[in-house]
C-alpha cells in the first residue's frame, strides 16, 4: 500500500518567488485498484506522481509504501517503481530494445530476465512490427509502447503512470488502457493522473480530485458518485472546485 | 557510486553519439578534413600568391624620360612596364589600379631623392614596393662605398659595428616554430568545441527531449548520471582533439618543404602533445556540462556556451603572441598554462615543474566544475527550468 501523507511542495521560482505545488496533498493507493489523480493542467498532479517517483523531495510531508518512508532508500523505491507521462521521450537513435535494455540494466535486472521480460511485453503491446525501427521513426503511439516497454521491464511493482495518453489516437490510447487494466489485475500499484474525465471514470476506482495545488476529495470513486446523485464526474469536479459548469 | 551503472550509461551515450551524423561531422570529419584542407589550402594558396604577386611586371608611371632612364639603371632586376604619365594623373592611375607606383627622381642639397607614390593599404603594390626598396638599398650601399673611396676612406668602415648571430636552435625547431604558435590555439578551441557538442546535447539536450525524467525516476544516483555523461563527453573531445592533432601534423608534414608553414613533428611529440590536451577536454567537459544543465533549451545552452568560447580564444592565443613565455609567471594561468606547454612540447622543450603544476591545476580546476555540475543536477529548480 502506497500512503501520501501531508504531501507539501514549494518550489523557489525566479520573479514569483516561493510557489506552493502542492498543498497538504493525502490519499492512500491500494494494490489491484487504479488511483485516479485528477485535476486541470497546473492543479499540482504531476509534481505530487514526481515526488512519488522521488524525482522530487517533498518540502513537508511523507510517502509511504508498505510502511516505510519512500525517501529512506530512495535507489530501492526506484527499482520497484515505472514511471511514464504522455511527455516522456524516448531515445531516437536507439532501437526498442535498446531502450528496454538500456532501463533494465540501469535497475539492475540480469541480462538473461531483460531478454525474457522484453519478450513478453513485446508479445502483450504486440510491439513486434517496431523492433527493427529506430525510435526516432516511431509514431507517437508506437513510442509510448516503447516508453511502456522501458516502464515494466524491472517488472514494476508500483506503476506511476502521468497522462499516459496524452497526445495519442484512439487505437494507442486502446493499448494503453488495455494495458493499465491488465496491470490492475496483475495486483499492481497504479497511480494514474490524467485530465480527462472520462477516461478516469472508465478505469479509476479510487480518485484524488487536485485543484490549484490542494487535494479536494480522496477516496471510492463510487462513493464520490453516488454522494452526488450519481451525476456525471465532470460535474462532480466543478461542483468541488466550487466554479459553473 | 557505482562503476558498472556508470559503464551502461556511458555505452549508451557513446552508442548514441555514434549514430548520430551531427556529431560524427563535428567531432571527427571537420577536425579530420576540414582543417588540414584549411591550414593547408590557405598555407599553398598565400605561397603561390606571394610568389605570383612577387614575380608579376611592376606597372610603374614616370613624368620624364630622364627620371626613367636613372630608375631603369638601378632597378635592372626588377621587371618593369613604364608608362609614361603627366603629373595631374598621378593619383587617378593609382585609384584605378592601372599604375602599381608613379616614381620620381630628384635632387636635394645634393642628395638623390626618389619619391612613391602608391596605395599602401593595397598589398600587392606594398609587397612590391618592399622589392624596389631593398634594390635602392643595393643602390645606395654602392654609392656610399663609392663616395668613401673618393675620400680615401677604406671601405671596410663599414663594418666598424658588426653582428654575428649564433642561432642554437635546430633547423627541426625552427621549422616547428610556425605550428608550435598555431597548434596549440587551435587544439584548445577544436576540443571546447569538441566537448560542446556532447555536453550540451547529454544534459540540456535530454531535458528537451523528454527523456531526462524516466532517468532520474531509474534506480541510479544522479553522480552516476553525471559522471557517465561526462565521461562521454571527455572522449568525444579527446577523440575531436586527436582528429585535429593528426591531420594538422600530417598537414604541415605533407606541405613543401620550400612552404614557410612546412614543419616535422614525431610521433613521441603527438603523444606528449594528446596526453597535454586530456586536462583541456577535462576542464571544458565539465564545465560546459555543467553550463548546459543550467539552461533550460539548447538555444539557451549556446547562448551561455558562446561568451565562453570567446573568453578562451585570448588565454588560448597566447602561443601566437610574443612575450608570454613558459615560467612562474604564466604556470597558475588556466588556459595559458596549456597553451604555453603545448608549444614547448612541439618545440621539444618541456620544463618539468611547468608540465606538473599545469595538470595538477587543471585536473583541480576540472574536478571543482564536475562538483560543479553534480550541485546543478542535483537541484529540482535547474533540472525542471522552464517547467
Amino acid at each position: 500500500m502506497l500512503e501520501v501523507k501531508d504531501l507539501w511542495k514549494r518550489f523557489k521560482i525566479p520573479k514569483k518567488g516561493i510557489v506552493e505545488a502542492v498543498k497538504g496533498a493525502s490519499f492512500t493507493v491500494t494494490p489491484g485498484r487504479i488511483f485516479g489523480l485528477l485535476g486541470p493542467n497546473g492543479a499540482g498532479k504531476t509534481t505530487t506522481l514526481r515526488t512519488i517517483a522521488t524525482i522530487f523531495s517533498p518540502s513537508k510531508g511523507d510517502i509511504l509504501y508498505k510502511g516505510k518512508s519512500i525517501f529512506d532508500d530512495k535507489l530501492a523505491h526506484r527499482k520497484r517503481l515505472g514511471f511514464i507521462s504522455g511527455n516522456t521521450g524516448v531515445y531516437d537513435r536507439l532501437y526498442p530494445e535498446e531502450v528496454a535494455t538500456y532501463f533494465g540494466r540501469l535497475n539492475l535486472v540480469e541480462d538473461h530476465l531483460i531478454k525474457s521480460r522484453f519478450k513478453e511485453i513485446v508479445e502483450m503491446l504486440n510491439m513486434g512490427d517496431i523492433l527493427k525501427s529506430r525510435c526516432g521513426k516511431l509514431s507517437t503511439g508506437e513510442k509510448q509502447k516503447v516508453s511502456i516497454a522501458r516502464m515494466l521491464i524491472n517488472d514494476p511493482e508500483i506503476l506511476i503512470l502521468d497522462e499516459p495518453t496524452n497526445g495519442l489516437d484512439v487505437i494507442s490510447s486502446r493499448t494503453i488502457v488495455n494495458f493499465i487494466k491488465e496491470s490492475k489485475g496483475k495486483g499492481k500499484t497504479l497511480v494514474l493522473s490524467t485530465h480527462i474525465l472520462s477516461e478516469a471514470e472508465y478505469l479509476c476506482d479510487d480518485v484524488g480530485i487536485m485543484h490549484k495545488g490542494e487535494m479536494l476529495y480522496s477516496g471510492d470513486l463510487k462513493e464520490l458518485r453516488s454522494s452526488y446523485k450519481d451525476i456525471p464526474l465532470e460535474s462532480v469536479f466543478f461542483k468541488l472546485v466550487g466554479e459553473e459548469i | 557510486m557505482r562503476a558498472g551503472i556508470i559503464w551502461s550509461i556511458f555505452k549508451k551515450e557513446v552508442l548514441d553519439l555514434i549514430r548520430d551524423k551531427r556529431s560524427i561531422i563535428g567531432v571527427i570529419l571537420i577536425p579530420l578534413i576540414a582543417m588540414p584542407l584549411l591550414m593547408g589550402g590557405v598555407s599553398v594558396f598565400m605561397a603561390s600568391r606571394m610568389k605570383k604577386v612577387t614575380q608579376e611586371t611592376v606597372n610603374i608611371g614616370y613624368l620624364t624620360a630622364e627620371e626613367k632612364a636613372h630608375m631603369s639603371a638601378i632597378f635592372t632586376e626588377v621587371d618593369i612596364n613604364w608608362v609614361l604619365i603627366k603629373r595631374e594623373d598621378i593619383a587617378q592611375f593609382l585609384k584605378d589600379k592601372k599604375l602599381h607606383f608613379v616614381a620620381e627622381f630628384g635632387t636635394e642639397n645634393s642628395s638623390e631623392v626618389y619619391t612613391f607614390h602608391y596605395d599602401k593599404a593595397n598589398t600587392s603594390s606594398d609587397l612590391k614596393y618592399r622589392k624596389l626598396r631593398s634594390a635602392l638599398a643595393d643602390y645606395e650601399n654602392v654609392l656610399i662605398k663609392e663616395i668613401l673611396v673618393e675620400h680615401g676612406v677604406p671601405d671596410n668602415i663599414w663594418d666598424t659595428v658588426m653582428v654575428k648571430i649564433e642561432n642554437i636552435a635546430s633547423e627541426k625547431k625552427m621549422k616547428s616554430m610556425f605550428l608550435a604558435m598555431l597548434l596549440p590555439y587551435m587544439l584548445i578551441l577544436i576540443t571546447m568545441s569538441g566537448a560542446s557538442y556532447p555536453a550540451t546535447d547529454l544534459s540540456v539536450g535530454e531535458k528537451e527531449r523528454g527523456t531526462l525524467e524516466t532517468l532520474l525516476a531509474a534506480s541510479i544516483l544522479r553522480k552516476e548520471i553525471v559522471i557517465g555523461k561526462y565521461l562521454t563527453t571527455v572522449l568525444v573531445a579527446l577523440v575531436s582533439s586527436a582528429s585535429s592533432l593528426i591531420s594538422i601534423s600530417l598537414t604541415f608534414r605533407l606541405l613543401p618543404s620550400s612552404s614557410q608553414f612546412a614543419a616535422e613533428i614525431s610521433f613521441q611529440t603527438m603523444i606528449t602533445a594528446f596526453f597535454a590536451i586530456l586536462p583541456v577536454a577535462m576542464i571544458f567537459s565539465a564545465l560546459v556540462f555543467a553550463i548546459a544543465s543550467f539552461a533550460k533549451s539548447m538555444k539557451e545552452a549556446q547562448g551561455y556556451i558562446g561568451p565562453l568560447t570567446m573568453a578562451v580564444i585570448f588565454p588560448a592565443m597566447v602561443s601566437i603572441f610574443p612575450g608570454f613565455e613558459a615560467d612562474m609567471s604564466t604556470v597558475f594561468i588556466p588556459i595559458v598554462n596549456i597553451s604555453l606547454l603545448l608549444k614547448n612540447i612541439i618545440l621539444g622543450d618541456v620544463r618539468g615543474y611547468y608540465l606538473i603544476i599545469t595538470l595538477l591545476e587543471s585536473f583541480l580546476l576540472a574536478g571543482f566544475f564536475i562538483i560543479m555540475a553534480f550541485r546543478l543536477f542535483d537541484r529540482e529548480s535547474v533540472i525542471f527550468k522552464g517547467e
